[in-house]
Parts: structure tokens; sequence; C-alpha cells
């Protein structure tokens, strides 16, 4: 072979590697190209001169962000004075970074760039994708992939489906500018601060909760504030007007004033007692008394992380709610009767003999006139997912039919936009996620007559029990909202 | 002409494809695990072609009725999908199958691209697929290595629109070295919107006592395994081959009483190496493996009378 001929061989072989590294890397699909973080400015350059009327941007602004280093360079307010720039700021609800959002809008104001922030949570119905997206001139998508941080690589693309997804999620972040505050505790920025910590104090700190698993509840208890935080459990948000207006009506009206959070996964219930406790002014009662026992250390760390964080002091009791008296410890031996017990999801914890025990305990602990609010899952109203509604292009929640693979898979789909805000690997989430969904045992205690006769066989009156559908952990179902009353003094609920 | 049109006119008989992968086979050995791909190239080809034939292997033949009906109920289907891409056809009776059961569904495949690494055993699929549908399927076929990269064969196949249904049926994810590496690479194939029906071996959720050795105990599996070491002129009467069950996989291994010399590498006596292997999954194993490598999931079911799972998948816009 001739020197010409190698070499000529030599450069179709390098050309087909170097075709190959770019089919890796990019695919075969002709409609999208993606272009490595470092050369991204070089495509906002081009971009620029090619822009004939509007940009609109979504822009993850949290606290670790890099996005006002980024994004808020002189190419895009050089645009802003000659074409429409939009850009919506997504910052988890409950940020506490609201003032450097403000200062951001106002420095872009003052460019002729338009931004708003966006509070967004991961339960938002519309997720929100906690990276950059630009949808330029209606016809254009460039995004930031998931999953890399700063060095993931950018999505360029005129794909029909991204571009009807950046169009939805455009509307969706006008939409929620727009919207007020949240009705229930804005805990999101919580949630991303406190999940990681909670995680690894339950390795030490849960020794099993034996109505959840005899040797470890690390499992449920590690894991629970991701599931929250993708709103892929029960929690008090499900029932966020029923819990704020009993406890307001309480607290406010009745002068309800020592309460007790009767078993809870963290401290969302705590956060939901706190805000109804709060009047228009900010300002909670003084002499407020907020009690939480729980048979684990792991969620009442979780309430004295949150209640410290808010400078509130509560008491935590480490007991067995199921036990007499006598056989609590000291800290909860004889306590000074409640006004009010709030227990969310509790009672399907506990077979139906345990479940009486516990409601005897309630009964026991309540002043006369005191109350019980609590909800409880009517397993007779369990359906499976429906999978009619599918949107292929946006939403693809529920496809599979096991309730088990269908949770880890919607698990993994909504926290894929937050994965770059998470200190959770993705595959360990989903692993967590996924045992979590095998092991959790919720008791079938009945239908909502059944609960209801169970209360008043253990002396309560029933001031409300409502059954209300919500969607549920790994299938939609009901719940029945119950505010239960110790007879004798003045109720502490209007009945 | 890039090198995967090049392979693609591959039609050459079945020494020549032996010649190509030699020095890899005996890289393999040497390493002491030989990828089961190199069982399908060349003359062993044919040997699998016997093997595919029998009783054994076909009981182990997973369910086209169950691919079918679980594809054809996918909220993502539709009768749109005419264009098929099958990675590993074997010798083409599961897809002959397969392709029966997706029109009795309403699913009419029109055009068939059947991929595979082995040229030769493409020959015979291909064949045999000719000799049944006729003029009534497009077929053509071409050399892809799934394993190793991904490939522009089926974007240059695609037709101008509509999508593209790729198959990895019949059990073949569970017989590669890297099944997440593979799913990859399909994935960098496609486009997004395109889809994926594959089909795995559930391990028995009672153990491994429950699973049956009977398929891997034959004459015919035992010639189709010993195929690549013969081609590299190793004697069959000098392999010791045993095959077991560990960890949810069967593991084929060649011992040599009397060691082996192949080209410039000395084996000496008592060298083992695997030279097959094929996995039996967890069901949240197979719902993992396609969620992080770029599929969403449409539908994952397991057939009420067997460990046979399916899965039809769409490509995701991310590459994983």
């Amino acid at each position: 072979m001739t020197m010409d001929a190698k070499e000529t061989a030599y450069h179709a072989q390098a050309r087909q590697a170097l075709l190959m590294h770019r089919v890796s890397t990019e695919g075969t699909d002709p409609d999208s190209l993606r272009v490595p973080s470092d050369a991204v400015q070089d495509v906002v350059q081009g971009l620029i001169t090619t822009v004939e009327e509007k940009v609109e941007q979504i822009v993850p602004f949290w606290a670790n962000s890099r996005t006002s280093d980024v994004f808020s360079g002189v190419l895009w307010r050089n645009l802003a004075a000659r074409k429409n720039v939009t850009r919506y700021y997504l910052v988890p609800s409950g940020e506490t970074t609201r003032a450097e959002v403000q200062r951001q809008v106002a420095d872009d104001k003052a460019h002729q760039l338009t931004s708003l922030p966006v509070p967004v949570s991961g339960a938002d119905a519309i997720p929100a994708p906690m990276n950059t997206l630009w949808l330029i001139d209606d016809c254009l998508v460039v995004r930031q992939e998931p999953g890399g941080g700063d060095q993931a690589p950018w999505l360029v693309t005129s794909r029909q489906a991204e571009l009807t997804r950046a169009r939805r999620l455009m509307r969706a972040a006008a939409a929620r500018a727009s919207l007020g505050l949240p009705a229930g505790p804005d805990l999101t920025a919580s949630l991303l601060e406190s999940a990681e910590l909670l995680r690894i104090s339950a390795r030490l700190s849960c020794a099993g909760t034996r109505f959840i698993d005899e040797h470890d509840c690390a499992w449920y208890h590690g894991i629970w504030q991701y599931l929250r935080l993708f709103n892929m459990v029960s929690s008090p948000t499900w029932h966020t007007t029923f819990y704020l207006d009993k406890l307001r009506a309480a607290i406010h009206d009745r002068g309800a004033r020592r309460i007790l959070i009767s078993g809870t996964a963290d401290y969302t219930t705590l956060a939901f007692v706190l805000m109804a406790a709060r009047d228009r002014f900010g300002k909670a009662p003084a002499d407020l008394e907020v009690h939480v026992v729980d048979l684990c250390l792991t969620p009442l760390q979780a309430c004295r992380w949150f209640a410290d964080k808010h400078q509130i002091k509560i008491q935590t009791h480490q007991a067995d709610i199921t036990q007499e008296d006598d056989s609590q410890p000291a800290d909860f031996q004889h306590p000074k009767p409640f006004d009010l017990v709030i227990a969310d999801a509790f009672l399907t914890r506990f077979t139906r003999k345990s479940a009486e025990s516990v409601l005897s305990r309630w009964w026991d602990l309540l002043r006369p006139g005191g109350g019980v609010l609590t909800t409880v899952r009517l397993h007779p109203r369990n359906e499976y997912p429906d999978q009619d509604n599918i949107d292929l292009d946006f939403g693809t929640e529920c496809r599979v039919a096991d309730p088990v693979d269908n949770f880890e898979l919607r698990l993994r789909e909504r926290a894929a936009d937050w994965q770059d805000m998470l200190p959770i690997d993705l595959e360990e989430l989903s692993r967590a996620g996924r045992k979590y969904a095998d092991r959790m045992i919720s008791n079938d205690l009945g239908d909502a007559d059944a609960i209801k006769k169970t209360f008043e066989e253990n002396q309560f009156e029933l001031a409300e029990a409502v059954a209300a559908p919500v969607r549920g952990e790994l299938v939609g179902t009901e719940y029945l909202r119950v505010v239960a009353l110790r007879p004798g003094g003045g109720p502490v609920i209007a009945t | 002409m890039s090198q995967d049109q090049a392979q693609d006119q591959i039609r050459s008989p079945a020494p020549r494809e032996e010649f190509i992968h030699h020095r890899s086979v005996v890289r393999s050995i040497a390493r002491g695990q030989v990828p089961l791909k190199f069982a399908y190239a060349g003359r062993a080809a044919f040997t699998h072609d016997t093997y595919a034939r029998t009783t054994g292997y076909r009981e182990m033949m997973t369910s086209a009725d169950h691919e079918s009906r679980v594809l054809a109920t996918a909220p993502c289907c539709g009768a749109d999908v005419v264009d098929m891409a099958e990675i590993g056809p074997g010798n083409g009776a599961h897809s002959r199958v397969l392709l029966e059961h997706l029109h009795k569904q309403g699913l009419g495949i029109q055009r068939y691209l059947g991929v595979d690494f082995s040229a030769a055993l493409l020959e015979i699929s291909a064949g045999n697929l000719r000799a049944h549908f006729g003029d009534a399927l497009a077929i053509s076929t071409a050399v892809w290595d799934v394993e190793s990269r991904p490939t522009s064969v089926i974007e240059s196949w695609r037709p101008a629109r509509g999508r593209v249904l790729a198959c990895l049926v019949g059990h073949t994810l569970g017989n590669f070295e890297d099944p997440a590496g593979v799913l990859r690479n399909v994935a960098r194939a496609l486009r997004p919107g395109d889809l994926l029906l594959a089909s795995v071996l559930l391990r028995p959720p009672a153990g491994p006592d429950e699973i049956s050795m009977a398929a891997y105990c034959t004459a015919e599996f035992r010639s189709a395994a010993l195929e690549p070491m013969i081609a590299v002129g190793m004697n069959a009467n000098e392999m010791e081959f045993s095959i077991e069950y560990r960890d949810g996989t069967f593991v084929g291994e060649v011992t040599l009483p009397r060691g082996a010399q192949l080209d410039d590498v000395r084996l000496p006596s008592g060298f083992t190496f695997r030279c097959f292997m094929s996995r039996r999954f967890e069901r949240a194993d197979v719902i993992r493996l396609f969620a992080r490598t770029g599929w969403a999931l449409y539908a994952a079911d397991v057939a009420s009378d067997s460990d046979h799972m399916t899965v039809v998948a769409s490509r995701a816009e991310e590459l994983m």
C-alpha cells in the first residue's frame, strides 16, 4: 500500500471513529443537537443574532445555583434591549433566597428584561424542570439536560414534542407566577434542606418501630422526606383545608392551647399546627404548647430540627401510644390533659385491635371536650391507576399496571427534573422508593361506617366524618376526615 | 461509504466471519470470558440454527403471544407502527411467530430490518422470513454489534415519517455482557418517540430450585456453546463443558484438562473460562434497567403462567 493510500485509510478510520463518537453522545436524531456545556456561550452568541421576535426562559434560582453568573450576562440583556425577553425564575417554594431573587428581578428590569419569580414544588401538577430552558421564537428549544450539574450537555431541538412541552411549561410558569402563596405550609425548601439530614440520621436513630417494622424503620423514615418532596406519600397536604380550618377554629375560636401530635413521619403536621396557630400578624399564642409523641426518635428529631429553625419551643416524647399511662416514659406519664390530638393517616398503621388501644389512649389524654383531628384511609375505596388519560408528549405517569413498579417510575420521573438539586443519587432514591412501596403496610380498618363505629365504641362523639378522594400512594383512594370529641366539657371544635 | 453500510453488505460465506473474529475470540478466551455473541457468528450460526430447532430451546423461547398482546395494549402503540427493527432475530423462527401475532393484534408490520452481530445468522433468519412472508414483508438486514457501540443503520433504514418499533425479544437482553450498555446503544440508534418491545425471563420467586436446566443439558446446546472455541482451532474433545445456575445467572464454563496453544497464547492445563452466560432478572431490576438507560416505560407485564416479562418502552429525549 502506498503512503497516500495508507493516509487515506487512516483518515477514513479516524473519521469513522469520530462519527461513532458523535452518535454515542448525540444519538442519531437529526432534529436534536447536543452541545457540550463549555460551548453553550458560543451557541448563545449565534442564537441572539437569529432571534426575530421573542425569547422565553425558565431559569432555576436556588441557593446553590450559578444562574446569576451564567444567565444574566450581557448577551441576553443586549438582546432584551431589542427583542422581547421574558424570564421565569423557578424558586423552590419557601426558599429563603427571596430577597436575592427580588434583587435579580429589579436588575433585570433595569435592563428591559422582564422576569418573574415562580415558586415551585416537587408536587406541582406540571413538573417544573429545575434546569435552564429557553424557547426561542416559539420554534426552537434550548435546554440543559438534567443530571450532570453545570457540566451537563445542552439540547438544541426543534422536535414537536419538545416544543409542545416547552410551551406548556412557559404557560404553567406564567400561571404560577401570578398565584398567591400556597394554602398550606410552604415546605419545599425545608424538605430540600432536611431530607438528607434525616436519611442519614435515620440510620442511627431508627431502632425499629414495631407498628412499621419490628427490626428497623430506617427504610421508612429515612426516605420519607424525599417521598414527601415529590408528593408520593400521604401527608396533611392531602387534606390542607380540613386541617387548617379545624386547627384555626380550635386555637383561635375555642382557645385550644395544649396540642398533641400523635405519630408523625416528619415535621409536616407540626408545620400545619404552627401555621394555623399564627394570626394575621404572624404571631402564635404565647401560651401555645405543642407536644409530639412517636415511638421512633427520627421523626421527633425532624420536629426538633424544624422547631429550632423557626425558633419555636416544642416538647417531644419517645413513647408507645398504645401503652397504658403507667407504662409510659417519665416525661409522658400523667401529662396535663390536651385540648387537641392531631394524627394524620396514623390509625392504619395499626391492626383493628391496636387501633382501638390508640383511640382509648387518646381519650385518656384529652380533656373533656377535647378533640381528635385525623384522617383514615378507606381501603374499600382503593382503586387502580387510571391509564386512560396519558399525554404522550408530556405527562408520563401511571403507565404500568403493577402499583410498586408504578410508584418507582413515578418517583423517578418526578425526581429526574430535580436531580441536580438533590443530594441523593437518583438510583439510590429509586431503590429506596421501591423498598418503601414494597414494605409499607396500611391496615384495612373497614369502610367509613366501620371506622365511625370504632370511634363511637371508644366513647368518642363524632363531630365530622367525611370521605374525600385523594391520589393515594400506590393507588387512588379515599380518606375519611374525622373530627371526634371526648364528651363532657366545652367542645374544642364546634359540632 | 460508512463502516456500517460496508458491514451491511457483508454477505460472505461463514469462514470469512470467523476470520474477522478470530483474534477477538482468542483474546476473550485468554481473559477468561467469551461473549456469547461469538456463538452465533460464522459456522456457529448453523449450529445455533440446529439447536434452536430442538424442543428444549423452543420451550425456553419466550411467548410471542404475550409480547404481541402487551405491545398492542400499551397506550403508546398505534396502527401507525409498520416498521420493525429486530435486534438479534436468531434463526427467524421467533420473529415469524411474533410478526404473525402482531398482525392478529392489528399491527401490520410492512418493513422489517434484522440486525445482528452475525451476518451468517442474519442470512438464515432473513431467508426463513422471506420464505414465509414473500412480498408481504420488505426485509432488510444489517450487521451491528449492539454491545460495542450505537449504529446509524436504523436511521438510514427508517421511513421518512413515523415511528420505528425496535424489538429485543426472546430473552436476548439477558445474554448480553452489559444489558444496560446495550439499551443505551439502542436508544442512541433510535429517535425520541420510537418504541422498544423487549422481553426477558425472571428469576423464579421460589428460588433456584425451580429453575430447569433441561434446555442446557443437550448435545445440541453443548455444540452451540463450544463453536467459538472450535472456530479458533480448539478441539471439542479436549474441552470439559459444565453449566450451573449462580446468583440468577446460568454460567457455562470450559475447563482444559491438558492446556492448549492458541496463536501466541498458551493456556495452561486446568485453565477455565466462561463461554456462556444467560441472566434471569428480578422484576425491579428490569424496571430500573430501562428507566436508567433512556427509556420511558409504557408497559411492564409478567405473563400469568410463566416467568416471562414483556416491556414496552419509548425512547426518552434524554440520552442516559
